[in-house]
């Protein structure tokens, strides 16, 4: 009977993680594409030097950060899929989604600097999952995009 | 030069599997694998547990019947005596080997029953020994439990159940206390085919003993008749062995050839006690 019920609890969760897990990541797909479109002036580039040519009056750093969490449903479904290895499919949208909304950040806040390009983007990923204890109580990870904005000179 | 940055197809990144679908699929391949091994392990650890000498099992277990308060059941006192020297007589037509001793105890409960456990030690409550109709009937139900006690049925259970729950252990890893719930609940009792073997060596036994195999097959229609009127259950021997229609069948046969006029059943020797 104990074991029902512990079983039980873990179906809820499951379906918990699942359906607002899923929905989560839709309305967050949504989003995104549309900041993307709406930021699509604003170019990037992980080129190191400045566009031949070109006059700015400022270059300056730019950041954007995110941290993601997991689901309950990603979590038990990855878990499951290290066991037999292959694609976590799972959080190659959890990374994905991660990655566009850091860029995403970085370029609006670029947009307030009035800049037009941001050159040398590096990104970077950190897991967050690890406690001290060595035990995984859950996978999040934050997601740093940085760069050089470039702020054109208006008065040329 | 003329720097822009093209529409970029991000969905590559996205799988177009239903993660859900993937999630179920993989969960009943890895339960698959589980069973298997489990499965492969049960048969092992049954296997191993039989190769553990008898005397090696009853040193670890000594006097005592595991898991299980016997208590000494009612005022009468020679009924163990009685029911000690019956097994034992059994137990030497079934040429049961001399390492192998048989301890039997009888105990106060409210359910008709009787089972073999670890060390050789069998428990008759005294619920079922007021049912008996005769003494073959008492002997079918002790000849069966030493045939359990003679194939190592017990040891060999706890080894598969022991193999059982490492196998839970293992696969749960965060869930510890579900573990051994789980393993018992999986260890359910002997097989039937272990039963139907039990049956027969009992059957073997009586005949020897008695020189006829009658009275084994009126055990079960007493205990069927003891059912429980309102809730159906039937008394623990019955449900934990499989009862059906078939092992009837089989005492039934083994005994066609018993003529009850000239081999009269044997009475109970010691009669229980009314207030037992």
């Amino acid at each position: 009977m104990e074991g029902l019920i512990q079983i039980g609890i873990f179906v809820v969760l499951l379906a918990v993680g699942w359906f607002a897990g899923r929905a989560a990541e839709k309305r967050h797909f949504r989003e995104l594409a549309k900041l993307e479109a709406s930021l699509r002036d604003i170019l990037v580039f992980n080129e190191r030097r400045l566009p031949p040519g070109g006059r700015f009056s400022r270059t300056t750093l730019v950041v954007g950060s995110v941290v993601i969490a997991e689901d309950y449903f990603k979590r038990v479904a990855a878990g499951l899929r290290g066991l037999v290895g292959g694609r976590i499919t799972v959080y190659e949208s959890l990374l994905d989604r991660g990655r566009r909304e850091a860029i995403v950040r970085m370029k609006q806040e670029a947009r307030e600097l009035g800049a037009t390009m941001i050159m040398n983007v590096r990104l970077e990923t950190a897991s967050m999952s690890e406690d001290q204890s060595g035990r995984a109580p859950m996978f999040s990870a934050e997601f740093i995009a940085y760069g050089t904005a470039l702020v054109p000179d208006r008065r040329s | 030069m003329s720097y822009e940055n093209p529409d970029v197809p991000h969905e590559v990144n996205v799988s177009r599997d239903n993660a859900l679908v993937e999630f179920l699929r993989l969960l009943a391949g890895v339960a698959l694998v589980v069973l298997a091994i489990a499965a492969a392990l049960y048969l092992a650890g049954g296997w191993l547990a039989r190769q553990i000498p008898f005397a090696t099992e009853s040193s670890w277990v000594g006097d005592r019947v595991l898991g299980i308060d016997v208590a000494p059941a009612g005022t009468r006192d020679d009924v163990q005596p009685y029911l000690q020297t019956l097994s034992d007589d059994l137990a030497a037509a079934m040429q049961l080997p001399d390492s192998m001793t048989i301890r039997v105890h009888y105990t106060q409960a409210g359910t008709a029953n009787a089972f073999a456990t670890l060390g050789g030690h069998i428990v008759v409550t005294n619920e079922l020994y007021r049912l008996m109709p005769s003494e073959n009937a008492l002997a079918m139900v002790l000849a069966h439990e030493i045939a359990h006690v003679k194939a190592r049925d017990p040891i060999s259970a706890l080894g598969s159940g022991a193999s059982l729950a490492l196998v839970f252990a293992v696969v749960s890893g965060e869930a510890d206390g579900l573990a051994p719930r789980l393993a018992g609940l999986v260890q359910l009792g002997y097989s039937r085919s272990v039963e139907r073997d039990a049956d027969r060596e009992a059957v073997a036994a009586l005949r020897a003993h008695y020189g006829h195999a009658g009275g084994g097959a009126s055990l079960f229609e007493v205990l069927a008749a003891q059912q429980h009127p309102v809730t159906g259950a039937l008394p623990t021997f019955l449900s934990t062995h499989p009862a059906d229609a078939e092992r009837i069948d089989e005492l039934m046969r083994a005994a066609a050839d018993w003529d009850a006029v000239r081999q009269p059943l044997t009475p109970v020797r010691v009669p229980a006690a009314r207030g037992d």
